[in-house]
Protein backbone atom coordinates (compact mmCIF):
# COMPACT_ATOMS: atom_id res chain seq x y z
CA UNK A 1 0.00 0.00 0.00
CA UNK A 2 1.33 3.34 -0.92
CA UNK A 3 1.80 5.48 2.15
CA UNK A 4 0.91 8.74 0.47
CA UNK A 5 -2.18 8.76 -1.67
CA UNK A 6 -4.21 5.79 -0.72
CA UNK A 7 -3.85 4.04 -4.07
CA UNK A 8 -2.19 0.69 -4.24
CA UNK A 9 0.96 0.41 -6.26
CA UNK A 10 0.06 -3.09 -7.38
CA UNK A 11 3.62 -4.21 -6.97
CA UNK A 12 5.12 -1.70 -9.35
CA UNK A 13 8.67 -0.77 -8.48
CA UNK A 14 8.88 2.92 -7.58
CA UNK A 15 10.95 4.93 -9.99
CA UNK A 16 12.22 8.34 -9.05
CA UNK A 17 12.90 9.28 -12.66
CA UNK A 18 9.59 10.50 -14.02
CA UNK A 19 10.59 10.44 -17.71
CA UNK A 20 11.67 6.84 -17.36
CA UNK A 21 8.43 5.97 -15.65
CA UNK A 22 6.40 7.55 -18.43
CA UNK A 23 8.43 5.61 -20.96
CA UNK A 24 7.73 2.42 -19.05
CA UNK A 25 4.01 3.05 -18.92
CA UNK A 26 3.91 3.90 -22.60
CA UNK A 27 5.76 0.69 -23.37
CA UNK A 28 3.26 -1.33 -21.35
CA UNK A 29 0.33 0.30 -23.09
CA UNK A 30 1.78 -0.24 -26.55
CA UNK A 31 2.82 -3.81 -25.81
CA UNK A 32 -0.66 -4.51 -24.49
CA UNK A 33 -2.20 -3.11 -27.66
CA UNK A 34 -4.05 -0.35 -25.82
CA UNK A 35 -2.33 2.36 -27.85
CA UNK A 36 0.46 2.63 -30.38
CA UNK A 37 3.53 4.80 -30.23
CA UNK A 38 2.51 6.23 -33.59
CA UNK A 39 -0.71 7.47 -32.01
CA UNK A 40 1.26 9.04 -29.18
CA UNK A 41 3.65 10.71 -31.59
CA UNK A 42 0.79 12.07 -33.69
CA UNK A 43 -1.09 13.35 -30.68
CA UNK A 44 1.99 15.05 -29.26
CA UNK A 45 2.43 16.83 -32.58
CA UNK A 46 -1.23 17.79 -32.59
CA UNK A 47 -0.83 19.40 -29.17
CA UNK A 48 0.85 22.33 -30.86
CA UNK A 49 -2.48 23.20 -32.45
CA UNK A 50 -4.40 22.64 -29.23
CA UNK A 51 -2.29 24.84 -27.02
CA UNK A 52 -3.70 28.12 -28.22
CA UNK A 53 -6.89 29.74 -26.92
CA UNK A 54 -8.31 30.59 -30.32
CA UNK A 55 -11.73 29.05 -29.67
CA UNK A 56 -12.15 31.07 -26.52
CA UNK A 57 -11.08 34.23 -28.31
CA UNK A 58 -13.69 33.64 -31.03
CA UNK A 59 -16.38 33.15 -28.40
CA UNK A 60 -15.44 36.34 -26.61
CA UNK A 61 -15.30 38.33 -29.84
CA UNK A 62 -18.75 37.09 -30.82
CA UNK A 63 -20.12 37.97 -27.40
CA UNK A 64 -18.74 41.48 -27.71
CA UNK A 65 -20.29 41.86 -31.16
CA UNK A 66 -23.64 40.17 -30.69
CA UNK A 67 -25.67 40.97 -27.55
CA UNK A 68 -28.07 38.10 -28.19
CA UNK A 69 -25.17 35.64 -28.38
CA UNK A 70 -23.70 37.14 -25.21
CA UNK A 71 -26.96 36.50 -23.40
CA UNK A 72 -27.08 32.92 -24.62
CA UNK A 73 -23.45 32.45 -23.67
CA UNK A 74 -24.03 33.56 -20.12
CA UNK A 75 -27.12 31.40 -19.89
CA UNK A 76 -25.75 28.19 -21.46
CA UNK A 77 -22.11 28.41 -22.42
CA UNK A 78 -21.83 24.93 -23.87
CA UNK A 79 -24.73 25.47 -26.21
CA UNK A 80 -23.50 28.89 -27.25
CA UNK A 81 -20.01 27.56 -27.90
CA UNK A 82 -21.59 24.89 -30.02
CA UNK A 83 -23.09 27.59 -32.23
CA UNK A 84 -19.52 28.43 -33.24
CA UNK A 85 -18.63 24.80 -33.76
CA UNK A 86 -16.73 24.55 -30.50
CA UNK A 87 -17.60 21.27 -28.83
CA UNK A 88 -17.28 21.11 -25.06
CA UNK A 89 -17.72 17.46 -24.24
CA UNK A 90 -16.84 15.97 -20.91
CA UNK A 91 -17.47 18.82 -18.53
CA UNK A 92 -19.83 21.72 -18.07
CA UNK A 93 -18.74 25.24 -18.90
CA UNK A 94 -19.78 28.49 -17.29
CA UNK A 95 -18.93 31.97 -18.50
CA UNK A 96 -18.46 34.68 -15.92
CA UNK A 97 -18.53 38.25 -17.12
CA UNK A 98 -16.30 41.11 -16.12
CA UNK A 99 -17.81 44.55 -15.99
CA UNK A 100 -17.47 47.92 -14.35
CA UNK A 101 -16.63 47.21 -10.74
CA UNK A 102 -16.48 43.42 -11.14
CA UNK A 103 -13.52 41.22 -12.03
CA UNK A 104 -13.47 37.43 -12.23
CA UNK A 105 -10.52 35.07 -12.02
CA UNK A 106 -10.33 31.29 -12.32
CA UNK A 107 -8.28 28.70 -10.48
CA UNK A 108 -8.37 25.00 -9.75
CA UNK A 109 -7.33 24.50 -6.16
CA UNK A 110 -7.31 20.70 -6.33
CA UNK A 111 -5.35 20.06 -9.52
CA UNK A 112 -5.50 21.74 -12.92
CA UNK A 113 -9.11 21.72 -14.13
CA UNK A 114 -9.28 24.09 -17.06
CA UNK A 115 -11.62 24.70 -20.01
CA UNK A 116 -9.33 23.06 -22.54
CA UNK A 117 -11.94 22.97 -25.26
CA UNK A 118 -11.84 26.75 -25.45
CA UNK A 119 -8.45 27.71 -23.99
CA UNK A 120 -6.20 24.84 -24.99
CA UNK A 121 -3.68 23.46 -22.55
CA UNK A 122 -3.11 25.36 -19.32
CA UNK A 123 0.14 27.24 -18.80
CA UNK A 124 2.64 26.02 -16.25
CA UNK A 125 1.87 28.73 -13.73
CA UNK A 126 -1.83 27.80 -13.67
CA UNK A 127 -0.85 24.34 -12.44
CA UNK A 128 1.68 25.57 -9.90
CA UNK A 129 1.07 24.96 -6.23
CA UNK A 130 1.71 28.63 -5.57
CA UNK A 131 -1.05 29.88 -7.88
CA UNK A 132 -3.52 27.24 -6.74
CA UNK A 133 -2.95 27.94 -3.07
CA UNK A 134 -2.44 31.65 -3.02
CA UNK A 135 -5.14 32.79 -5.42
CA UNK A 136 -7.86 31.88 -2.97
CA UNK A 137 -6.03 33.29 0.05
CA UNK A 138 -4.74 36.56 -1.34
CA UNK A 139 -6.18 36.99 -4.82
CA UNK A 140 -5.53 40.72 -5.13
CA UNK A 141 -1.89 40.29 -4.25
CA UNK A 142 -1.46 37.46 -6.72
CA UNK A 143 -3.16 39.41 -9.49
CA UNK A 144 -1.01 42.45 -8.75
CA UNK A 145 2.12 40.32 -8.95
CA UNK A 146 0.93 39.09 -12.32
CA UNK A 147 0.46 42.62 -13.58
CA UNK A 148 -3.27 42.87 -13.00
CA UNK A 149 -3.65 45.28 -10.11
CA UNK A 150 -7.27 45.99 -9.27
CA UNK A 151 -8.68 49.12 -7.72
CA UNK A 152 -9.93 48.70 -4.16
CA UNK A 153 -13.53 49.28 -5.17
CA UNK A 154 -13.53 46.50 -7.74
CA UNK A 155 -15.29 43.39 -6.54
CA UNK A 156 -13.10 40.35 -7.14
CA UNK A 157 -14.72 36.98 -7.66
CA UNK A 158 -12.56 33.84 -7.56
CA UNK A 159 -13.99 30.75 -9.24
CA UNK A 160 -12.67 27.33 -8.27
CA UNK A 161 -12.91 24.92 -11.17
CA UNK A 162 -13.81 21.30 -10.73
CA UNK A 163 -13.80 18.22 -12.90
CA UNK A 164 -17.49 18.80 -13.53
CA UNK A 165 -17.53 22.56 -14.10
CA UNK A 166 -14.96 24.81 -15.75
CA UNK A 167 -15.06 28.59 -16.06
CA UNK A 168 -14.26 31.05 -18.80
CA UNK A 169 -13.95 34.75 -18.06
CA UNK A 170 -15.63 37.12 -20.48
CA UNK A 171 -13.36 40.15 -20.34
CA UNK A 172 -14.56 43.70 -20.83
CA UNK A 173 -14.35 44.88 -24.39
CA UNK A 174 -11.48 47.34 -24.77
CA UNK A 175 -12.37 50.90 -25.57
CA UNK A 176 -11.92 52.30 -29.05
CA UNK A 177 -12.71 49.01 -30.72
CA UNK A 178 -16.15 49.82 -32.09
CA UNK A 179 -14.87 49.78 -35.66
CA UNK A 180 -13.32 46.35 -35.43
CA UNK A 181 -14.83 43.21 -36.85
CA UNK A 182 -15.02 39.89 -35.04
CA UNK A 183 -11.77 38.54 -36.38
CA UNK A 184 -9.92 41.68 -35.37
CA UNK A 185 -11.53 41.60 -31.95
CA UNK A 186 -10.54 37.96 -31.50
CA UNK A 187 -6.93 38.95 -32.11
CA UNK A 188 -7.12 41.23 -29.09
CA UNK A 189 -8.32 38.53 -26.72
CA UNK A 190 -5.61 36.81 -24.71
CA UNK A 191 -5.68 33.51 -22.90
CA UNK A 192 -4.78 35.25 -19.65
CA UNK A 193 -7.70 37.65 -19.95
CA UNK A 194 -10.02 34.66 -20.21
CA UNK A 195 -8.49 33.16 -17.06
CA UNK A 196 -8.80 36.54 -15.40
CA UNK A 197 -5.19 37.37 -14.63
CA UNK A 198 -5.10 40.13 -17.23
CA UNK A 199 -7.32 43.05 -18.20
CA UNK A 200 -7.48 44.14 -21.80
CA UNK B 1 3.42 33.53 -9.16
CA UNK B 2 5.81 33.41 -12.05
CA UNK B 3 3.71 34.33 -15.03
CA UNK B 4 6.69 34.02 -17.35
CA UNK B 5 6.59 30.29 -16.67
CA UNK B 6 4.10 30.11 -19.44
CA UNK B 7 4.61 27.05 -21.59
CA UNK B 8 2.36 24.06 -20.84
CA UNK B 9 5.28 21.66 -20.92
CA UNK B 10 8.85 22.12 -19.80
CA UNK B 11 10.01 18.76 -21.10
CA UNK B 12 8.89 16.55 -23.94
CA UNK B 13 8.11 13.66 -21.60
CA UNK B 14 5.43 15.82 -19.97
CA UNK B 15 3.62 16.20 -23.27
CA UNK B 16 3.88 12.46 -23.74
CA UNK B 17 2.50 11.82 -20.26
CA UNK B 18 -0.37 14.17 -21.05
CA UNK B 19 -1.17 12.38 -24.28
CA UNK B 20 -1.03 8.96 -22.66
CA UNK B 21 -4.01 9.89 -20.53
CA UNK B 22 -6.10 11.08 -23.45
CA UNK B 23 -5.32 8.11 -25.67
CA UNK B 24 -5.64 5.51 -22.94
CA UNK B 25 -8.96 6.87 -21.77
CA UNK B 26 -10.26 6.79 -25.32
CA UNK B 27 -8.94 3.31 -26.00
CA UNK B 28 -10.27 1.81 -22.79
CA UNK B 29 -13.60 3.59 -22.82
CA UNK B 30 -12.87 5.37 -19.58
CA UNK B 31 -13.11 9.05 -18.89
CA UNK B 32 -10.12 11.34 -18.46
CA UNK B 33 -11.97 12.44 -15.35
CA UNK B 34 -11.28 9.03 -13.84
CA UNK B 35 -7.63 9.89 -14.18
CA UNK B 36 -8.27 13.28 -12.63
CA UNK B 37 -9.38 11.70 -9.38
CA UNK B 38 -5.96 10.04 -9.21
CA UNK B 39 -4.28 13.34 -10.01
CA UNK B 40 -6.17 15.13 -7.27
CA UNK B 41 -5.16 12.40 -4.82
CA UNK B 42 -1.53 12.54 -5.89
CA UNK B 43 -1.37 16.31 -5.49
CA UNK B 44 -3.16 16.20 -2.15
CA UNK B 45 -0.78 13.55 -0.88
CA UNK B 46 2.28 15.65 -1.59
CA UNK B 47 1.28 19.24 -2.34
CA UNK B 48 4.87 20.38 -2.72
CA UNK B 49 5.75 17.72 -5.25
CA UNK B 50 6.30 19.01 -8.77
CA UNK B 51 3.05 19.02 -10.74
CA UNK B 52 4.25 16.71 -13.47
CA UNK B 53 5.70 14.28 -10.95
CA UNK B 54 2.25 14.10 -9.40
CA UNK B 55 0.86 13.57 -12.89
CA UNK B 56 3.16 10.58 -13.36
CA UNK B 57 2.23 9.22 -9.96
CA UNK B 58 -1.43 9.51 -10.88
CA UNK B 59 -0.80 7.92 -14.25
CA UNK B 60 0.89 5.06 -12.48
CA UNK B 61 -1.99 4.32 -10.14
CA UNK B 62 -4.62 4.91 -12.82
CA UNK B 63 -2.99 2.55 -15.29
CA UNK B 64 -2.67 -0.06 -12.55
CA UNK B 65 -6.45 0.02 -12.19
CA UNK B 66 -7.06 -0.56 -15.86
CA UNK B 67 -7.02 -3.91 -17.53
CA UNK B 68 -3.30 -3.93 -18.24
CA UNK B 69 -1.44 -7.08 -17.23
CA UNK B 70 0.17 -6.49 -13.89
CA UNK B 71 3.21 -8.55 -14.71
CA UNK B 72 4.04 -6.30 -17.62
CA UNK B 73 3.67 -3.19 -15.54
CA UNK B 74 5.95 -4.57 -12.88
CA UNK B 75 8.52 -5.73 -15.40
CA UNK B 76 8.57 -2.44 -17.24
CA UNK B 77 9.12 -0.71 -13.93
CA UNK B 78 12.55 -2.24 -13.50
CA UNK B 79 14.98 0.65 -13.79
CA UNK B 80 17.58 -1.52 -15.43
CA UNK B 81 15.26 -2.10 -18.36
CA UNK B 82 14.78 1.56 -19.10
CA UNK B 83 16.85 3.82 -21.27
CA UNK B 84 15.64 7.32 -20.35
CA UNK B 85 18.05 9.02 -22.71
CA UNK B 86 16.41 7.30 -25.62
CA UNK B 87 12.95 8.40 -24.54
CA UNK B 88 13.07 11.55 -26.59
CA UNK B 89 13.10 9.50 -29.75
CA UNK B 90 9.90 8.39 -31.37
CA UNK B 91 10.28 4.84 -30.12
CA UNK B 92 10.62 4.41 -26.36
CA UNK B 93 13.28 1.85 -25.59
CA UNK B 94 11.66 -0.03 -22.79
CA UNK B 95 11.24 -3.72 -22.38
CA UNK B 96 7.59 -4.17 -21.69
CA UNK B 97 6.89 -7.77 -22.42
CA UNK B 98 10.28 -9.41 -22.44
CA UNK B 99 12.37 -10.83 -19.68
CA UNK B 100 15.52 -9.18 -18.43
CA UNK B 101 17.59 -11.85 -20.08
CA UNK B 102 16.45 -11.16 -23.61
CA UNK B 103 16.01 -7.40 -23.54
CA UNK B 104 19.22 -5.48 -23.96
CA UNK B 105 19.13 -1.76 -23.21
CA UNK B 106 18.17 0.25 -26.24
CA UNK B 107 15.94 -2.34 -27.76
CA UNK B 108 12.58 -1.26 -29.06
CA UNK B 109 9.49 -2.58 -27.30
CA UNK B 110 7.55 -5.37 -28.83
CA UNK B 111 4.28 -4.29 -30.35
CA UNK B 112 1.11 -6.22 -29.75
CA UNK B 113 -0.76 -7.18 -32.83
Amino acid sequence: MNDHDGHEDHGAVPIADAPARVAAIEAVLTASGVITSEEVDAQVEALADMIGPRHGARIVARAWSDPAFRARLLDDAKAAAGELGVEVTSEDLAVVENGPGVHNVVVCTLCSCYPQAVLGIPPAWYKSAEYRARLVREPRAVLAEMGCALEDDVELRVWDSTAELRYLVLPERPTHTSELGEDQLADLVTRDSMIGVERL
Amino acid sequence: VNRTHDEPFDESWQARAYVLVELTAKATGTSPEDFRTHLIAAIAAEPDRAYWDSWVKALDTWIAELDVPRSELVEASQPSYIEPAAFRSAEPTVAANSSSADMPPGSAPARAT
